[in-house]
C-alpha cells in the first residue's frame, strides 16, 4: 500500500539522521531491526580494515552491543562458534557451549546445514541473510530470527532475536483486525482515511461495497465518488468536505449513493479531521455506515403513519384513537383522528383537552356498561369490545362499535389503541334482517299454501303446517320422506326431469301440476313451483317449493267447462231449430204446402223466444254473479212486490188454467224491488208450469216478528245464524204439481240442473231461473229452499232480513 | 232402393226439421224417436240403413244408446251418425271413444245435411 511505502521511506530518511537508542524505541518493531542492522553494518564497514588486527572478542564486548537484547554469535563459516554474547533479556537459556564447538556436533543436521548455508550465502554475496526458525523450549513454541552478517573472509556474525512476543502480538493483531473486519462487515461499517498532504484515499473493503466499486481496484478519486452521489447530496457533501479540509470541521451527513445497478444506498457518513499540533488538518478519517434498511424502514414507517393518519381521518363515520391510563393521572387521550367530529360532533383537539366531553354524548345505560368493560380491560388486559348508543347533535340515537386493545407500559401506564365506528345502518339492517327472518318464519309457518325445503336428493328438510295438512302427514313423518316417495307414480318422471334440470342449472325455476299421494292414500292434485337455492360456490343447497292445492281450482275449471259446454249446448239447441226451419222455408219447398210452412215458422218463432229467454237469463245471472252491477236497495212495499209478480204471470196462469191465490203482507222491506219481483215471478212461473189445469198456486208472505214464529219456520230448514233473529219476512210459493225428488231438492238451484232435462223444452224454462233466484236472495242476505212431496206439490221459501 | 233412417232427438222441433230435410231433399224414409229407449226398440224391430243420434237426452243419452246398439247383434251393424250441439273439445274427446260413422254439429244446414250423411256413409249422392 502507498501509505505503508511512505512510512518505510520515512524510516529510511531517518536512518542517517540519528543513531540514538531512544529513537529506535520511538519507531516500531520493524524499525528496530533495520536500525540494528544499520548499526552493525556501519560498524562493520568502519571496522573492516582493523578486524584482522583486533582480537575478535573485543567486537562483542563493546558496551553498545551489551545493551542489545539479542544473542550474538561470531561463527566460522564451517560452523565453529568463535565468540558468543548472550543477555539476560534473551528468553532462551543457552547450553553451556565451549568456544570452538561446531554446530554440527549439537544441532540436527537439517538445522546445522541451514545455518551453514546462510553463512556461506552471506560471505558469498556480502549481504545479510535473514531467516526465522521455531524453537520449542520447555514445551512452549518460541520464534527466533537470525540475521547472518558476513565478516569476510570466513566468519559471520549471527544475531539471534527472540520474536516470540512479536509473533504473539502480530497474531493477536490479526485476530483483532479480523474481528474488527467481521464486525464492520456485519455492521456494514466501513472506514476511510484521506491524507490531505498526499491526497491519498484509503478505504476498508466495506467502503467499496458501500459505493458500488470493485474492492480489487484502487480507491476511487473524489470525482468518481461525486458521480456516484445523488445529485441532491453532492452540494452538501462538497461544502462539508471543503470545511473539513480548510478548517478541520468534522461533519456527519446522510448520503445517497446510486450504485451501478441504479439502486439507492443510504450511508451515514461521518468525518473527523486529524489535526497537527498547529491545529491544521493533515488527514480526514471517518466511517461509513450503511443505513439503507433503516432509511427504508423510516420511510415505510412515515408512510405507514401517514396512511394510518389518513385512514383515521377519513374513516367513514368513525375514528381511531389512543387512550392512556396512568395511575396518577387517570384516563387521557393521546391521539384522536378527525373522524370523531363527523361521528360525534366533537372536535379532536377538544376531546384531547377534555376527555370527559365524550361521555356527554353517550347514553347513561351504555356508559355504565362501557365503564365496566374498560375497568376489566385495565385489570386483565382483555380487549374492549362494545356496542353503545350515542345521541347525535340532532337528537337521534346513533349506534357505535368500539374495539380497543390494551398494552401495559412502564410505570403502570396502560395504553389502548382503539377504533369507534358507526354501526347504525348495520343495526338497522340487523333489525330489518331479524324482522325479515321473523316475517319469513311466520310466512313459512302460516302460509296458506304448503312450503317445503328439499335437499338435492329429494329429502324433505323443512315443511310448513300447510304442507303437512294438505298431505295428511305430520312434520316428523314428512322429514323422513323424499318427495319421490309421495309423488304419484305417473307424475314422477316429469317431476324428476324438472328437478334434474333445476339442479343442472338449465332452468332457474320450474312449475308443474302433479299429484301427491296423501298419508290416507288419497290423490291430491297440486301446482308446484320450485326454485333452487345455491351456496356461494354455486353448489345446490336446497330447493324451495310451494305447493298449492288445486282441487278447488280444478273443480271451478270443471264447472266452468261444464257451464260453457251446457250454455253452448243450450244455445245451439234452439238455434238448430231456428236455422233448420228457416233453411227449409227458404228453399220454398213448402211454398205450396202452407200448413207445413206454418209449422216450420212456428218452430222458428218459439225457438227464437226460447233463445231470447236463455240469453236474458244468462246475462241476468252474469250480472248477479260478477258483482259489476250491484243491486240497488231501497224500501219496498211487500204487498206491491207480490202484486207486480202475480200480475206478470197472470196471463200464463190463465192460459194454463191455474188459479193464483195471494196472501199479501203489509210490510216494508229493504231490498231491490225489481230483483225481488223477478224472484217471485220465476217461482210463480215455475209453479204454474208444473201445475195441472184446475189446480192452484199460492203466493204467501209472512212477517216473523217473534221467537215462536221463527221457531216454527226453523223446523223447515237450517237457517244461517244471521237469519235466526226476528223480524224476518218469509215468502212461500206453493203448487200442487208433480213434486221434486228428494235428491233434486238442492241441485235444482244449480245452473241447468232441471229435474227433467226436457223441462226446458216442454216448460219453456232455461234451467237458470232458480239459480238466478238464489243469487238474488243471497245478495239480500236471505235464504231460499224448497220442500216437496212427490205427487203432491212443492213449496219454495224465501226468507229475507231487512224488515223495516 | 230408398234409404231408411232413424232420427233420435228429445227436441221435437229438431226432430221435425231433420225429418223434413232428409225426406224433402234426399228423398229418404225417416223414422223418429224422442228417447233412447224408443230408438232402441225401433232399431231392433225395423230395418234401418243409418241412425242420426242426439247425445244429450234424458234417461238414456246418446252414449248409452250407442253402447246398447253395438251390444245387440241386430243393431250393431247399423251405422250411427252423431248429431249434436256438444261441440267443445272435451265433448269430441268422448265421441272419439264411440264407434260411429261420423259427427254432424248443430246447428246444421237443413238443405245439405243429407249430403253430409251420404258422404259419411259412402252413399252415392
Amino acid at each position: 500500500m502507498q501509505l505503508r511505502s511512505h512510512l518505510i521511506a520515512q524510516a529510511a530518511n531517518l536512518e542517517g539522521v540519528s543513531w540514538g537508542l531512544p529513537l529506535w524505541l520511538g519507531w516500531g518493531l520493524a524499525g528496530v531491526g533495520l536500525l540494528g542492522l544499520g548499526l552493525v553494518i556501519g560498524r562493520r564497514q568502519g571496522l573492516a580494515v582493523g578486524l584482522r588486527q583486533e582480537p575478535i572478542a573485543q567486537l562483542l564486548t563493546q558496551p553498545i552491543l551489551a545493551a542489545l537484547p539479542d544473542l550474538i554469535i561470531r561463527m566460522h563459516r564451517d560452523g565453529t562458534y568463535l565468540e558468543i554474547k548472550s543477555t539476560t533479556a534473551f528468553p532462551i537459556k543457552l547450553p553451556n557451549f565451549d568456544l570452538g564447538v561446531n554446530i554440527r556436533s549439537f544441532m540436527p543436521p537439517v538445522e546445522a546445514e541451514q545455518r551453514l548455508a546462510a553463512a556461506a550465502a552471506a560471505l558469498k554475496t556480502g549481504k545479510i541473510q535473514v531467516y526465522e526458525f521455531p524453537l520449542v523450549v520447555e514445551g512452549k513454541p518460541l520464534w527466533q530470527e537470525a540475521r547472518v552478517v558476513p565478516l569476510p573472509p570466513d566468519e559471520v556474525l549471527v544475531v539471534v532475536r527472540d520474536l516470540t512476543q512479536r509473533h504473539r502480538m502480530e497474531a493477536a493483531l490479526r485476530q483483532s483486525q479480523a474481528r474488527l473486519s467481521l464486525a464492520q462487515q456485519v455492521a456494514q461499517l466501513g472506514d476511510w482515511e484521506f491524507d490531505l498532504e498526499a491526497q491519498i484515499m484509503t478505504w476498508s473493503t466495506t467502503m467499496f461495497y458501500h459505493w458500488g466499486f470493485d474492492p480489487a481496484q484502487p480507491e476511487p478519486g473524489l470525482a468518481e465518488m461525486l458521480e456516484r452521489l445523488h445529485v441532491d447530496d453532492r452540494g452538501p457533501w462538497q461544502q462539508a468536505l471543503t470545511a473539513a479540509i480548510a478548517a478541520g470541521t468534522p461533519y456527519a451527513l446522510d448520503l445517497r449513493v446510486i450504485d451501478p445497478s441504479g439502486e439507492i444506498r443510504y450511508l451515514d457518513w461521518r468525518c473527523e479531521p486529524l489535526l497537527n499540533p498547529a491545529g491544521q488538518p493533515i488527514k480526514l478519517m471517518g466511517i461509513s455506515l450503511e443505513i439503507t434498511r433503516r432509511k427504508q424502514t423510516e420511510a415505510a414507517l412515515q408512510e405507514r403513519e401517514a396512511m394510518l393518519r389518513a385512514i383515521g381521518d377519513n374513516l367513514p363515520k368513525g375514528y381511531i384513537y389512543q387512550i392512556v391510563h396512568q395511575p396518577d393521572k387517570g384516563f387521557f387521550y393521546t391521539y384522536i383522528s378527525a373522524g370523531i367530529e363527523s361521528l360525534l360532533g366533537l372536535k379532536p383537539e377538544a376531546v384531547l383537552a377534555d376527555p370527559g366531553l365524550i361521555r356527554q354524548v353517550g347514553l347513561e345505560a351504555d356508559l355504565a356498561l362501557a365503564d365496566q368493560q374498560v375497568q376489566r380491560s385495565l385489570d386483565t388486559l382483555c380487549p374492549v369490545e362494545l356496542q353503545i348508543r350515542n345521541r347525535t347533535v340532532t337528537g337521534e340515537i346513533q349506534w357505535s362499535s368500539i374495539r380497543s386493545v390494551p398494552r401495559r407500559l412502564a410505570g403502570g401506564r396502560t395504553v389502548w389503541d382503539g377504533l369507534e365506528v358507526d354501526i347504525t345502518e348495520l343495526k338497522r339492517s340487523e333489525a330489518a334482517l331479524r324482522s325479515s327472518e321473523e316475517e319469513f318464519r311466520l310466512a313459512f309457518a302460516n302460509a296458506p299454501i304448503g312450503i317445503s325445503l328439499v335437499a338435492p336428493n329429494g329429502q324433505f328438510l323443512k315443511v310448513n303446517q300447510g304442507y303437512c295438512q294438505l298431505l295428511g302427514y305430520s312434520e316428523a313423518e314428512l322429514l323422513s320422506l323424499s318427495f319421490q316417495q309421495i309423488t304419484h307414480p305417473a307424475d314422477l318422471e316429469a317431476d324428476l326431469a324438472g328437478f334434474e334440470r333445476l339442479l343442472a342449472g338449465e332452468i332457474d325455476t320450474f312449475q308443474l301440476e302433479k299429484r301427491f299421494l296423501s298419508r290416507q292414500g288419497g290423490v291430491i292434485p297440486v301446482a308446484i313451483d320450485t326454485a333452487l337455492v345455491r351456496d356461494s360456490y354455486g353448489q345446490p343447497l336446497y330447493c324451495i317449493g310451494h305447493i298449492q292445492d288445486i282441487r278447488d281450482r280444478r273443480k271451478v275449471e270443471r264447472m266452468k267447462d261444464e257451464f260453457i259446454s251446457v250454455v253452448s249446448h243450450e244455445l245451439r239447441t234452439p238455434l238448430t231449430s231456428i236455422r233448420g226451419a228457416l233453411g227449409i222455408l227458404g228453399t220454398g219447398v213448402f211454398q205450396d204446402r202452407p200448413a207445413q210452412a206454418n209449422h216450420m215458422l212456428d218452430i222458428a218463432i218459439s225457438n227464437s223466444d226460447r233463445l231470447v229467454r236463455l240469453v236474458n237469463d244468462i246475462l241476468s245471472l252474469e250480472r248477479l254473479t260478477s258483482g259489476k252491477v250491484p243491486l240497488v236497495m231501497e224500501t219496498c212495499q211487500v204487498a206491491e212486490l207480490m202484486e207486480q209478480a202475480v200480475g206478470s204471470v197472470q196471463a200464463i196462469a190463465d192460459q194454463a188454467e191455474v188459479a193464483l191465490a195471494v196472501v199479501p203482507q203489509a210490510a216494508l222491506l229493504r231490498g231491490a224491488p225489481d230483483a225481488l219481483i223477478q224472484t217471485l215471478t220465476n217461482l210463480l212461473s215455475n209453479a204454474i208450469k208444473f201445475s195441472t189445469a184446475g189446480s192452484t198456486v199460492w203466493l204467501q208472505a209472512s212477517l216473523l216478528t217473534s221467537e215462536e214464529q221463527l221457531s216454527s219456520a226453523l223446523t223447515l230448514t237450517a237457517l244461517p245464524t244471521h237469519l235466526q233473529q226476528p223480524p224476518l219476512l218469509l215468502f212461500a210459493v206453493t203448487d200442487q204439481g208433480r213434486g221434486i225428488p228428494a235428491d233434486k231438492l238442492e241441485v235444482i238451484f244449480e245452473q241447468f240442473q232441471q229435474v227433467d232435462a226436457s223441462d226446458s223444452r216442454k216448460k219453456g224454462g232455461t234451467g237458470l231461473g232458480l239459480t238466478i233466484c238464489r243469487n238474488i236472495v243471497q245478495q239480500h242476505r236471505g235464504h231460499i229452499w224448497v220442500s216437496s212431496c212427490l205427487g203432491q206439490g212443492s213449496t219454495f221459501y224465501v226468507m229475507l232480513p231487512g224488515v223495516i | 232402393m230408398t234409404k231408411r233412417l232413424l232420427i233420435v232427438d228429445d227436441e221435437d222441433d229438431i226432430r221435425d226439421v231433420v225429418q223434413v230435410s232428409l225426406e224433402e231433399f234426399a228423398g229418404w224414409q225417416t223414422l223418429t224417436a224422442a228417447s233412447g229407449a224408443e230408438a232402441l226398440q225401433l232399431a231392433q224391430t225395423t230395418p234401418l240403413d243409418a241412425i242420426l243420434l242426439d247425445i244429450s237426452m234424458p234417461d238414456m243419452d246418446g252414449f248409452e244408446l250407442c253402447t246398447a246398439l253395438q251390444a245387440h247383434p241386430q243393431t250393431q251393424s247399423i251405422p250411427v251418425i252423431v248429431l249434436t250441439a256438444k261441440v267443445l273439445q272435451r265433448d269430441r274427446t268422448r265421441f272419439a271413444q264411440l264407434d260411429v260413422a261420423g259427427i254432424i254439429a248443430k246447428p246444421f244446414n237443413p238443405v245439405v245435411i243429407w249430403q253430409q250423411v251420404a258422404a259419411l256413409l259412402g252413399w252415392p249422392q
